[in-house]
């Protein structure tokens, strides 16, 4: 799951570099644009569909993949149960936010 | 938009020096050091120069927007920088230099509440008149008088 979400969290950053550049430079994008780009297919190819699928809706409403620290989402703020905390941790949960439903990256 | 909230005359640098990218980021990242809106001032120029290093975010016409997300970053914060004729190198292409600055921190738990900002601020700056007319402010007053001022 942590690769999975670490791929998922570099995913969401090149996307919104790229959507920083498309607003910067309109239509005439620095060529290393095209790099960033290329990432950014190769992560989509790496990832599988249905978790794609879920991380493109997310992503209409705001981070798609956010970071815990010290039990609390860092989308919603709000505490995660230690108990769901727990399950993910032993990965019989998907590591998922249960308040907001964000993929939730575990962190220590 | 109303960026009134987001730029305090503190903000605001008239007459930024610097000979490399470090330190012209450095000085602009001042404001947000002095009134704390950032806790960690080295994380963040580094985070600006790896963010600078991805796409560069120097348009032609020398302005520049470098923007970082860091932990640390209390809140969305703008500053705004002009610099002397002819300007400084900072990431332009074809080593164009940058004149107009507008540095943008963004708090880690919103990483995309930075863009509906630089679009404003993009789009105000394909006026040629609006460029001049800042780069030509005199005081922090009023360049603030003159951004605030302007409709898209």
């Amino acid at each position: 799951m942590r690769d999975l979400l670490t791929a998922l969290l570099e995913l969401q950053e090149l996307e919104i570099v790229l959507e920083e550049s498309r607003i910067v430079h309109g239509d005439a994008a620095p060529p290393a644009a095209a790099a960033v780009t290329a990432r950014v297919r190769e992560l989509r190819k790496r990832v599988p569909q249905h978790e794609l699928k879920r991380f493109d809706a997310l992503r209409r409403s705001g981070p798609a993949v956010v970071l815990e620290h010290s039990g609390t989402c860092g989308g919603c703020h709000l505490n995660v149960p230690k108990g769901d905390l727990n399950r993910m941790r032993r990965t019989e949960a998907d590591w998922v936010c249960p308040n907001c439903g964000r993929y939730l990256l575990l962190t220590g | 938009m109303d960026i009134t909230p987001l730029l305090p005359r503190e903000h605001v640098l008239i007459g930024v020096g610097g000979n490399t990218q470090r330190a012209i980021l450095q000085e602009l990242a001042g404001p947000l050091v002095r009134d704390h809106t950032i806790a960690d001032a080295d994380r963040f120029l580094q985070e600006l120069a790896a963010r600078e290093s991805q796409v560069t975010t120097q348009i032609v016409g020398g302005v520049a927007f470098p923007h970082a997300r860091c932990q640390g970053v209390r809140g969305l914060a703008l500053v705004v920088g002009t610099a002397p004729n002819p300007g400084l190198p900072f990431s332009g292409p074809d080593r164009e230099l940058c004149r107009l600055f507008f540095l943008i921190a963004v708090p880690p738990s919103a990483p995309t509440a930075h863009l509906p900002l630089l679009q404003y601020l993009s789009l105000l700056v394909r006026h040629e008149s609006r460029v001049s007319r800042l780069l030509a402010a005199h005081t922090p007053a009023q360049a603030v008088r003159l951004l605030c001022g302007l409709k898209r």
